[in-house]
């Protein structure tokens, strides 16, 4: 509760008296309704980030227009920086480009024709969105949008592959995964050095080709589907899939 | 009802109206919205700036944000389209992106060094949205803080001071013209206001969505983002050992978020949480490389600046002596 003294120091000093001021008169009621009304929308938009619930959902439903209009409404942006879950670890795009008739050629014949889809210097805006376009495709990979994750596998793949060349693109969404702080707690067959491919997990992979002018894409296995596979083989093996946490 | 549950709704009610058309309307000098319109012109540049090397690549036919890829994430909008209204939209060709680009760069500009700000105030938030509505999976947490700022600087007097249009009006009243005083007004408090009520909204989100989270109750949260290693700007996994060290570095950065709502209003405390922000902010910068987000919430934290710092901030500003010579 903002007392009279307090209100008094924090607002910049007031002029003398003998200076026109400006008449507020009896708008200060139409102004104080609209104020409410739009910290209302605040209030609901940033309160329903993290977890939303019906209610909340409903209201976000009404108040879109305005919210959206102006860009009041974070939309489940990550505020909290991290909790530790996968989709919070570094996500990065990589787009294989191989001949047509070569589609099954093994990722390790790839590397010269493979982009990463990154740019920019580590504290700039452009490298955040490369990394962003990522995480949307990992996010909504997890949740099983397919066709967000074609549409945006077929955006990605646009911007290296030529419209009528014999090539197709594999666009493949990489989770980074990170090291757990003490060394001693790192799974077997995870290196010290954190930047090894050891620590990239597939997340989503597709592949994206031209036909009859327009980009198709046709998703291949997702980290779920592979990791029952895993779980299916290392019964044998006994292989960890985890650097550790 | 009793006569003394009557006077206590009365007494209510009148005290909250007071307090309230005082928290809101009470005339102040506009000096800090102005120097918050060339932080925030300035924010909003660099972030125009930042597409230059990808406009074709991200907005173009055929781009990573085409008009289609767009509509496609979008999906049926029922009728709604209007709302994501882009400005980008109207360039067909490379060529008119750039053109759509510079203009908004000009319109940013004049907003910075406070020519016509009563139009370009308006104008630059409409381009910034633009730009935001333009690629709805690649915005983070920086464009909504920067939205709002650019909302609420349009309805307060930001080109009163340190601005083109305060070196016209001086003009006008060398050569005898008529010209306004410059004085306190209530929209320069409405603006003020508003910026400060949502920034602390943003430390209350922040701090309570980091409370559902495991890893900052354990402390490893600070952890966690330092090991990421295609983010991180600098490399601090040095500090691995130092497990106190980043576990109260972690609890640190929570308490911080949620006291900062409740004790920045009293004024003699604004000092000392201002500080500590600058450290916090500058710290998560270099753990997380959002440097955009990082300073944009130091700006929006700004506006809780005391005004004997918004005077000192403000004369060290070039051409300042003229413009702030009835401060």
């Amino acid at each position: 509760m903002v007392t009279e003294d307090q209100t008094e120091r924090s607002a910049t000093p007031v002029r003398p008296e003998s200076e026109p001021r400006e008449a507020i008169s009896g708008g200060t009621g139409v102004v104080s309704l609209l104020l409410l009304i739009h910290l209302a929308c605040v209030g609901v938009a940033l309160s329903s980030n993290l977890h939303r619930s019906t209610l909340q959902a409903r209201l976000m439903e009404v108040l879109q227009p305005y919210l959206g209009l102006v860009n009041l409404d974070p939309d489940f942006t990550p505020y909290h920086l991290t909790q530790g879950q996968p989709l919070d670890d570094d996500h990065f795009l990589e787009v294989d480009l191989v001949t047509s008739s070569n589609s099954s050629t093994a990722a390790s014949d790839l590397q010269n024709d493979r982009v990463t889809l990154e740019r920019g210097n580590r504290w700039g805006f452009a490298r955040r969105r490369y990394r962003r376009l990522a995480y949307a495709i990992a996010y909504h990979a997890r949740a099983e949008n397919d066709h967000l994750t074609a549409a945006l596998a077929r955006a990605a793949a646009g911007l290296v592959l030529e419209k009528g060349a014999d090539r197709q693109a594999i666009v493949r969404c990489q989770q980074h995964e990170s090291q757990p702080r003490r060394v001693e707690d790192l799974a077997a067959g995870f290196p010290e050095n954190p930047a090894a491919a050891q620590y990239h997990r597939k997340v989503y992979e597709a592949d994206v080709w031209f036909a009859e002018g327009l980009l198709r894409v046709q998703k291949r296995v997702t980290d779920q589907e592979a990791a029952q596979l895993e779980r299916a083989a290392t019964e044998k093996n006994q292989s960890p899939a985890d650097p550790g946490r | 009802m009793s006569p003394v549950t009557a006077n206590y709704w009365t007494d209510l009610n009148q005290r909250a109206g007071r307090s309230w058309n005082r928290f809101w309307f009470a005339p102040s000098d506009p000096l800090l919205i102005c120097l918050l319109r060339i932080a925030v012109g300035l924010l909003s540049l660099t972030y125009l700036l930042s597409f230059s090397t990808d406009l074709a690549r991200l907005f173009a036919a055929g781009g990573l944000m085409s008009a289609d890829t767009v509509e496609a994430i979008r999906g049926s909008s029922g009728g709604r389209g209007w709302i994501f209204f882009s400005f980008l939209d109207w360039a067909a060709t490379p060529g008119a992106l750039w053109v759509c680009h510079v203009v908004g760069g000009l319109i940013l500009v004049l907003f910075t060094i406070g020519a016509f700000t009563r139009i370009t105030s308006v104008l630059s938030l409409l381009v910034v949205l633009s730009y935001i509505h333009r690629q709805p999976v690649l915005t983070g947490p920086f464009e909504p803080v920067l939205s709002m700022l650019l909302l609420y600087l349009c309805l307060g007097p930001c080109g009163t001071y340190l601005s083109v249009d305060r070196w016209r009006a001086g003009r006008r009243q060398e050569t005898g013209k008529k010209t306004s005083q410059v004085a306190s007004c209530w929209t320069a408090t409405l603006s003020l206001r508003l910026i400060q009520v949502h920034c602390v909204a943003f430390y209350l989100l922040m701090g309570l969505s980091k409370l559902s989270g495991e890893v900052w109750w354990e402390g490893t949260a600070v952890w966690t983002l330092m090991s990421q290693v295609r983010s991180r700007p600098v490399d601090l996994t040095f500090l691995r050992e130092q497990g106190f060290l980043l576990e109260a570095w972690t609890h640190a950065i929570v308490a911080f978020e949620l006291v900062f709502p409740l004790l920045i209003w009293k004024t003699l405390l604004r000092p000392l949480l201002l500080l500590i922000a600058l450290v916090m902010w500058a710290s998560l910068a270099v753990l997380t490389g959002l440097s955009g987000f990082c300073l944009v919430m130091l700006v929006a934290s700004a506006a809780f600046l005391p005004p004997g710092v918004c005077r000192s901030l403000a004369r060290r500003l070039p051409g300042s002596a003229r413009s702030l010579a009835a401060v």
